[in-house]
């Protein structure tokens, strides 16, 4: 392979050491199959590479990691296998091009979750299982974003709203009570209007003043269970699953993020002019 | 000097005898050490005779009736999850209703943590405001449906099963409150908490057994008492206090209800630690007795009112003979001997005093009879030799607040109740 027309990108000359990571389909890399080879060529397309050692079984994809990025780290690729072959000094070849799951997965900096409305939860858009393996491989890094309520059932991000405390019902009517400060008597307002004013059952004042003889007291009644409290209740409603809960009760979920901590390789800046 | 006064004390004749000890002789030896040993004598025989002929027909028979547990409280964070911890699960289908009277703490936030935590069945009542605690019980028994009320104080905790044992007396319908053997928590904390042990347990444990059986019970203490809900709804409920325990109680008296006393039931409360809080405690619960016997309650002993029985009348005499005569006439003996000194006044204060704790002592012997835990009790019963100094001060405290409540009616001023509420409420 000649110089490089891109004098930012530093030479990927021939014969550059490239470390393998044999991948499934899916995109989960074979960390434990990691192997290593040496740069024979590359286009912008494809890239041909010697291995050191023969893999003992064929494998569809595989992500490449070459020299030369910022800080010493290397630069990676993914690449379908396109063709394995051995020369005729008996060395193993493969020839991949940049293309498929793993090329479109190594391609994003940041691998964020997003909210999915159909699903009211929050999803990779690479299966965890599969980054798992590109941890491990130190490809990514996970990054804590965000910690959000979820249902304690499903884990589904979950509706919140003041409700009844015992049957969790969101349909509740505020109920006006008195307290009369003469005669401590507590009482709906219902109960203190009669013949057209105010009069205490208790102790028959007739026309109290709010503030200075009583004051307000709230509570709601709760339209499901005839439930009464003077303070609603957080009450979690998950949308996925219908699961009602107290909001307490909500499972923490922790909203994790992928950074690739490797450049990316471009095969466009190491293409001769020629 | 010792020998000096022996010497006096055996010169002296029968007669003088009997007029250095006169009130000692007239009032607490009759009223109380007389009192509650017959009373020990009948119980004896109760017991003895219960015994040898066990009534199997009211043994085999439970009584659980339904109870609701109606807790009150300001700015009550520390001791509201350990009064909650010790009701909850403590009586088949308890419902507990906690009233947070306009807290600015933590005690709605504790509270409801303690339900979450354990499913509990526990309603929170909150009111923005403090309105004192008969608007929060008035309050509370809006959602009380069952058959008995039990009150709590919020720095109170109960020993095992004694909801149940409160509950028994209402066996009988005619039983409209019940009151429960309210004890120190801390006894020993400090010399003033260890006399007050004493006190509580002379006066509550054993006392109470005596007026409970001649039927002049005044108060069942706020801090655990038990109430048959319809009686307290035909009565109105709650009136504005301070002493409102003792109000709803007397009232209750009125509409014709028993006041019982269940002495294992029993409920273990904080006491003030200082004298400052003690003397507050102290003027505010003597003011409200002298308000509610002296002024609104009065009429318990007119023999007119259709509500008149005789054990009414023997409790309004025994209130302001044995309390508030003698409170008094101590008082005049003390200032006559101060100013009438002879050689002899130090020798007969002495001797009064030695005296007084010969009656405690007797009244610690009494305090051992009737307890279950007798080791727990022998130090408060230890007591005995402060208890003549204590109640003397008591006495004191006793006569300041009364004399300014017949005067000045300070119990309106006392900031137990809002000031918005003092002022709106009836003057009696």
């Amino acid at each position: 392979m000649s110089a490089d027309t891109n004098t930012a990108v530093p030479a990927l000359s021939r014969g550059a050491v490239a470390d393998i990571w044999p991948a499934q389909a899916d995109g989960q890399l074979r960390v434990n199959r990691r192997t290593e080879g040496r740069l024979c060529s590359m286009s912008a397309t494809e890239i041909d590479l010697a291995l050191h050692t023969p893999p003992s079984r064929a494998f569809p994809s595989a992500l490449i990691g070459l020299p030369g990025g910022a800080d010493g780290r290397s630069r990676c690729a993914g690449i379908e296998i396109t063709d394995h072959y051995t020369t005729d000094d008996g060395r193993a070849r493969i020839t991949g091009r940049f293309a498929g799951r793993i090329h479109d997965v190594v391609s994003s900096q940041w691998l964020l979750p997003d909210f999915d409305p159909t699903t009211m939860a929050y999803r990779l858009p690479v299966d965890p299982a599969v980054m798992r393996t590109w941890q491990a491989a130190k490809i990514y890094e996970p990054v804590l974003l965000d910690r959000v309520a979820g249902c304690p059932r499903c884990g589904c991000v979950p509706t919140f709203r003041s409700g009844c405390g015992r049957c969790r019902s969101g349909r509740t009517d505020p109920i006006k009570l008195i307290h009369h400060y003469a005669c401590a008597h507590v009482g709906s307002v219902k109960e203190y209007e009669a013949e057209g004013s105010l009069i205490c059952p208790k102790c028959r004042t007739r026309d109290p003043m709010v503030g200075t003889d009583y004051e307000y007291l709230t509570t709601h009644r709760c339209r499901d269970c005839g439930w009464e409290e003077s303070q609603l209740a957080s009450v979690g409603h998950c949308l996925a699953c219908d699961e009602r809960f107290a909001g307490n009760a909500a499972q923490q979920i922790v909203l994790v993020g992928y950074r690739r901590c490797v450049d990316r390789l471009d095969p466009l800046a190491h293409v001769t002019e020629s | 000097m010792l020998t000096d006064w022996i010497h006096w004390l055996t010169s002296l004749s029968l007669e003088t005898h009997f007029w250095l000890l006169s009130l000692l002789l007239l009032a607490d030896v009759v009223r109380y050490a007389l009192s509650y040993t017959l009373m020990a004598v009948y119980d004896a025989a109760r017991a003895f005779t219960r015994r040898i002929r066990p009534n199997r027909r009211t043994l085999n028979r439970p009584y659980i009736p339904s109870v609701c547990v109606i807790m009150s409280g300001h700015n009550e964070e520390s001791g509201v999850v350990a009064t909650l911890a010790s009701v909850w699960g403590s009586y088949p289908n308890l419902k507990i209703i906690v009233v947070d009277d306009g807290s600015t703490d933590q005690t709605a936030a504790r509270t409801a943590q303690f339900t979450a935590d354990r499913n509990a069945d526990v309603r929170l009542l909150r009111k923005p405001a403090r309105g004192g605690k008969a608007s929060s019980y008035n309050f509370a028994m809006r959602y009380a449906d069952a058959d008995i009320v039990i009150t709590i104080d919020c720095d109170s905790t109960l020993a095992p099963g004694a909801i149940y044992r409160i509950v028994q007396p209402f066996r009988d319908p005619r039983v409209g409150v019940v009151s429960g053997n309210v004890e120190v928590r801390r006894p020993m904390t400090n010399t003033l908490t260890w006399m007050q042990a004493h006190e509580y347990l002379l006066g509550i444990s054993v006392g109470r057994r005596l007026s409970s059986l001649l039927g002049t019970m005044v108060v069942a203490s706020g801090a655990f008492a038990a109430f048959r809900r319809e009686a307290v709804n035909r009565v109105g409920g709650w009136d504005v206090g301070p002493g409102e325990d003792s109000d709803i109680t007397l009232r209750l008296r009125k509409a014709g209800h028993r006041i019982m006393f269940a002495p294992r039931a029993t409920c273990l409360t904080d006491v003030p630690t200082t004298w400052g809080r003690f003397f507050r405690q102290r003027c505010r619960w003597n003011r409200s007795q002298v308000r509610e016997l002296s002024r609104k309650h009065l009429d318990l002993a007119y023999p007119t009112t259709h509500f008149f029985r005789w054990t009414n009348l023997l409790m309004m005499v025994d209130v302001w003979v044995f309390q508030v005569l003698r409170l008094y006439a101590i008082l005049l003996y003390l200032g006559w001997v101060i100013i009438h000194p002879t050689p002899h006044t130090w020798s007969t204060l002495v001797y009064v005093y030695l005296m007084y704790i010969l009656v405690s002592a007797y009244g610690g012997l009494l305090i051992l009879g009737y307890c279950d835990n007798r080791r727990k009790h022998l130090r408060v019963c230890a007591a005995c030799v402060l208890i003549p100094f204590y109640h003397f001060v008591r006495r004191l405290i006793c006569a300041f607040s009364m004399t300014g409540e017949v005067l000045f009616r300070r119990s309106y001023h006392d900031a137990f109740y809002p000031r918005r509420v003092r002022a709106a409420t009836w003057r009696w």
